[in-house]
């Protein structure tokens, strides 16, 4: 089994069971930073083995279509991708529990910049806050708060929704007040 | 306070609220599938579609996290074309997410004009819109008060351009509709304020005379 850790550069002489097309390294350090970057605290300590796992399909699905002329190094980013989520959101089935369970904090952890619980948890209060002020926009302005707010500049949120520049900014500008004002009435500490 | 950083910090808190609810789905069955967040979040998708599961992230944060970790896995493929050397000390700089968010856009700008000149073929994120070039170097430090965008694109003759610019707290400084020439003086009034070093973010729209339309990446240049 090829197993990225397993997996090393060719040296003269002898041929890697895959081309450079299938560089496994450069993948799995890309998915750690991500998952990294973005998935909550509960599931550190299972990251190694979601990726692990996203690329032992990822090889396989390398194995079966190998020849295919379609084949890039980008269809294997996405495949990647398929195989952590799946893995991720089997994870969430397992450890399901009810929304409203204060328990339910040690479990969901957000991916916060300090181990600071009361901060996490207020954090966690204006989350809630803000899904629930984002229901009440009107829909093309809840479209651009909500990629406003999951980090896109305003010219992506352009390009993602089709609207032009203008358009996008001006949605944001105006999302972005109403969200306040939403906020404001729940008597939400920004 | 500075108003800009005071806007900056309240959007960053939100953002991180935002990202803070890491809640089981409340409807599996309703999410959709991983490649078709991934697709959205690429632009492949029908604009239709992409607003229902846009819509579906603002209200399942598990969906939402999934997005999130469909736009950090999109962004390095981007980045990947960039030097070692640059990218280190690129690296260094960065602070905090937003930072690092701006930087990977950079380098996704970098990463296309690096490799138009280079003979290999990698894959682009935006690799046919990267047909408007800047002629200033990435992360140009200009003059205030000849703060000049420049850039160049194919069939120029007869074109017109849409450019837009901003800080990277979204807050539009100049734009300019239906220019004839490749360029955009942006006024020193609207640069000040600004510390030196504060990166500004632009973008060109080009309606070209065949009828065709051409975007640039987002270009970065810095206030000196």
């Amino acid at each position: 089994m090829v197993t990225p850790d397993t997996q090393k550069p060719s040296s003269p002489g002898t041929v890697s069971p895959f081309p450079g097309e299938l560089d496994l390294i450069a993948l799995r350090d890309d998915l750690k930073r991500a998952v990294a970057q973005t998935c909550p605290r509960w599931m550190s300590d299972r990251s190694e083995d979601i990726i692990q796992v996203a690329l032992m399909r990822v090889v396989e699905i390398y194995r079966k279509r190998e020849g295919n002329a379609e084949f890039s190094s980008f269809y294997l980013r996405k495949a990647a991708y398929s195989a952590v989520i799946d893995e991720i959101r089997r994870l969430r089935r397992r450890q399901e529990v009810p929304l409203e369970d204060e328990n339910s904090e040690t479990r969901y952890d957000p991916p916060a910049d300090g181990p600071d619980p009361e901060r996490a948890t207020a954090s966690r209060e204006v989350g809630r806050a803000i899904q629930d002020c984002l229901g009440k926009l009107v829909s093309p302005r809840r479209l651009a708060v909500t990629l406003n707010l999951q980090g896109h500049s305003v010219p992506e949120v352009g390009r993602l929704m089709s609207w032009s520049t203008k358009k996008a900014e001006n949605l944001v500008y105006r999302g972005m007040a109403d969200l306040r004002g939403c906020l404001d009435g729940k008597g939400v500490v920004r | 306070m500075n108003p800009m950083k005071r806007d900056e910090g309240e959007l960053a808190k939100l953002r991180r609220a935002f990202g803070s609810l890491s809640q089981p789905a409340a409807e599996p069955a309703a999410c959709p599938a991983p490649e078709k967040i991934w697709n959205a979040v690429r632009g492949e998708l029908p604009p239709a579609e992409t607003r229902e599961i846009v819509t579906h992230t603002a209200a399942c944060a598990a969906c939402a996290e999934d997005w999130r970790l469909a736009v950090a896995l999109q962004r390095p493929e981007t980045a990947r074309v960039i030097p070692a050397a640059e990218r280190f000390s690129a690296g260094r700089r960065l602070r905090n997410w937003g930072l690092a968010a701006a930087a990977a856009l950079a380098f996704a700008v970098v990463g296309v004009q690096w490799a138009r000149h280079a003979s290999q073929d990698p894959i682009y994120r935006e690799g046919e819109q990267a047909a408007v070039r800047s002629l200033l170097t990435e992360g140009q430090a200009l003059p205030r008060e000849q703060f000049l965008l420049r850039w160049e694109a194919p069939e120029a003759a007869g074109a017109t351009y849409d450019v837009e610019v901003s800080t990277e707290d979204l807050r539009v400084l100049a734009s300019g509709d239906d220019l004839r020439e490749p360029r955009l003086q942006v006024p020193a009034s609207a640069l000040a304020g600004l510390p030196p070093g504060t990166r500004i973010l632009w973008k060109v729209d080009a309606e070209l005379p065949q009828g065709g339309h051409v975007s640039s990446p987002t270009f970065v240049t810095t206030v000196q």
